[in-house]
């Protein structure tokens, strides 16, 4: 009872500010407006066919129609939920573990017989089911869109609840170590920012630095030029490597969804209005970690900021 | 007396060096509203906040309600005001008092039931579906009161439990101390408001520089410090006789400042000590004008006690009115 009540009143808490009803009016728009894409005889539209897009070969029960819907679903997802969701609920969230431990706040749970622990880890939990919520319903409209649209039961869309729980929580750990230590939510979330700003860029770094990437893009350069070129972006791939064993790899997890969703959607959205049949999107496994990999380094990465912050907050005065 | 809180010693050392308590030692008898008075930084949040786990003892060899200091489970036993409370902002008086009765593992009808009583017993029944950001300080207070007795606690913690509240307000507080105490529960209170503690503790414990120098019943402690004023018509200051009787009874002898009359202080309760006192006073044919027994209040105790450290133990009963000492 205790643990639901603490988890039930963080998430009351955040449910009470504005940008939780902004992130999910927002994912109702934006599931809507994917609702309202579909495909007839003449071709395809938007809103329900106000915006209307004549095509040669992308019909209502094409193989094209259902690209067209999985893929679109897939940067849905992906630049939505995985991304600028995420920020925002960081926005809502940062202030959970400062507030609650503002004095004559932490005095009415603590002093009540619940310990330490439960409340750090309701207050936690709290946080993930704001996410989780989020991600549901906007998973929820899609799921029912592609039933109405293309009668299937597309089950994986869901992996995007768990996904967006798990890139939210590698980097709401730091924000909470940061909240524990310095008391204060602005320059926990502050300092948060940062930290995803240089995680971000050392991800995008090191991807862009990945050698198979790196040579195809340089195809046409002279060969001396290359060389040199070759041996510099090795040197920084492998320093960003090194420097991502020890971090999350949250663009690593974003992906995930669609290494796990890869099937549905081989074609990229330009293909698709091209009628270019070749497979688009990853036409060969260039991911460097397995899923399991990815996976855990986030979470130990996890659970050593977890294991801090709670060793500052058990020990703490109040 | 059965003790309800035993502390043998209690010490707190912050991180930055500043000792909080040192080796504190008291006792809260069960079903008695105990008062804890000192001055700012004296330790009594300090100790309150160690007995509900919110700050970590140096040292801590106690027990309350027969369990260790820091036993879980005996807090749900325990009812806790804090002096600052601050609520989250989207909860209503119901809420708040619902998550303390889940936090302490109330029955859902229950809470429900006693919810409501409680709020109607601190007057705060009209809103109790409002927004807690909405209201004063003393209306914060009262609702913090509900929720800490939705358990029905067998010891309340009061941290300045009539701060920021109106005197009707405080008279609702008041009589609902006195019936807590009543039905067999402890408080313990924690105020600067000396009068509101004189009106309602049986007992009080005086914190100075993290140590107790004054514990006891506040009659007995007040009782200590009762006296004699006698107020003659005249000047007798030059009078050996009576001077010399009162000096013998460790009184003093002044002129109030128009010179008028002659105020006689003597430090004793005791009505028997002043009557050869007065005996003088009727040989010399003097006007006794009035003779008053005065007792010490508790906020000149605690004046007393603050200002001496904890050193003196008997006040040295000064008149009350501007005199010239003899």
């Amino acid at each position: 009872m205790q643990f639901a009540a603490l988890i039930s009143d963080t998430y009351r808490s955040l449910k009470s500010r504005g940008l939780y009803w902004v992130m999910l009016w927002m994912s109702i728009v934006l599931g809507v407006i994917y609702a309202s894409l579909g495909c007839n005889e003449t071709g395809w539209y938007l809103f329900f066919g106000v915006l209307k897009f004549p095509s040669s070969f992308l019909h209502a029960g094409t193989e094209w129609e259902k690209s067209l819907l999985m893929t679109t679903l897939d940067g849905l997802l992906d630049y939505w939920m995985l991304t600028w969701a995420l920020v925002m609920a960081m926005f809502s969230a940062s202030t959970v573990f400062p507030d609650s431990m503002r004095q004559g706040a932490i005095d009415l749970v603590l002093s009540k017989p619940v310990s330490r622990f439960k409340v750090f880890f309701a207050k936690y939990c709290g946080a993930m089911m704001f996410v989780a919520v989020q991600a549901l319903v906007l998973a929820g409209i899609c799921f029912l869109s592609l039933f109405l649209r293309l009668q299937i039961l597309y089950w994986p869309v869901f992996w995007v609840v768990g996904l967006a729980v798990l890139i939210f929580s590698f980097i709401f750990c730091f924000n909470v170590l940061m909240g524990v230590l310095t008391g204060n939510s602005m320059a926990a979330l502050l300092l948060t920012m940062l930290f995803w700003s240089c995680l971000w860029l050392v991800q995008k770094v090191h991807a862009a630095s990945d050698p198979r990437i790196f040579n195809q893009s340089l195809r046409n350069a002279e060969q001396q030029d290359l060389k040199s070129m070759t041996s510099s972006v090795e040197m920084v791939h492998k320093v960003t490597s090194q420097t991502l064993f020890y971090l999350p790899h949250t663009q690593e997890t974003a992906d995930l969804f669609r290494r796990f969703t890869r099937a549905a959607t081989p074609h990229t959205f330009q293909q698709i209005l091209e009628g270019n049949r070749q497979p688009g999107i990853a036409p060969i496994p260039v991911y460097e970690r397995s899923i399991l990999d990815v996976i855990t380094s986030g979470l130990v990465f996890q659970g050593i900021l977890l294991g801090l912050a709670y060793w500052r907050f058990a020990r703490r005065d109040f | 007396m059965d003790a309800a809180i035993h502390l043998h010693s209690v010490s707190k050392t912050y991180r930055t060096g500043v000792k909080a308590l040192r080796g504190l030692a008291m006792q809260v008898g069960q079903g008695e509203i105990f008062g804890l008075l000192g001055p700012n930084g004296a330790g009594k949040s300090t100790l309150v906040r160690i007995l509900l786990r919110l700050v970590h003892a140096t040292e801590c060899r106690g027990t309350m309600l027969g369990q260790p200091i820091g036993h879980v489970e005996t807090l749900r036993r325990v009812g806790y005001l804090p002096e600052h409370v601050q609520y989250a902002p989207h909860l209503t008086p119901l809420d708040l008092i619902d998550l303390a009765g889940r936090l302490t593992g109330v029955p859902s009808a229950v809470r429900i039931k006693r919810g409501k009583q409680l709020l109607e017993a601190v007057g705060m029944e009209r809103w109790r579906n409002d927004r807690l950001a909405t209201f004063s300080k003393g209306m914060k207070q009262r609702v913090g009161l509900a929720q800490a007795l939705i358990n029905d606690p067998d010891i309340v913690f009061l941290d300045e439990p009539t701060d920021g509240v109106d005197p009707v307000g405080r008279k609702d507080i008041r009589t609902l101390m006195l019936d807590l105490r009543s039905r067999g529960k402890t408080v313990f209170v924690n105020s600067h408001l000396l009068g509101e503690l004189e009106m309602v503790c049986d007992r009080v414990a005086i914190l100075c520089r993290g140590q107790v120098v004054k514990e006891g019943k506040i009659s007995d402690l007040t009782r200590q410090q009762a006296r004699y004023t006698v107020v003659v018509e005249g000047d007798f200051l030059l009078q050996e006789g009576l001077v010399t009787l009162a000096m013998s009874l460790g009184g003093s002898v002044a002129l109030n400042p128009e010179h008028s009359h002659t105020v006689i202080t003597i430090p004793s309760g005791r009505p028997q000590v002043v009557q050869p006192l007065i005996d003088e006073i009727r040989k010399l044919g003097a006007v006794i004008e009035s003779v008053t027994p005065a007792r010490q209040t508790l906020e000149e105790l605690f004046l007393d006690v603050v200002l001496t450290g904890g050193q003196k133990n008997a006040h040295q009963p000064q008149p009350e009115a501007q005199l010239t000492q003899f």
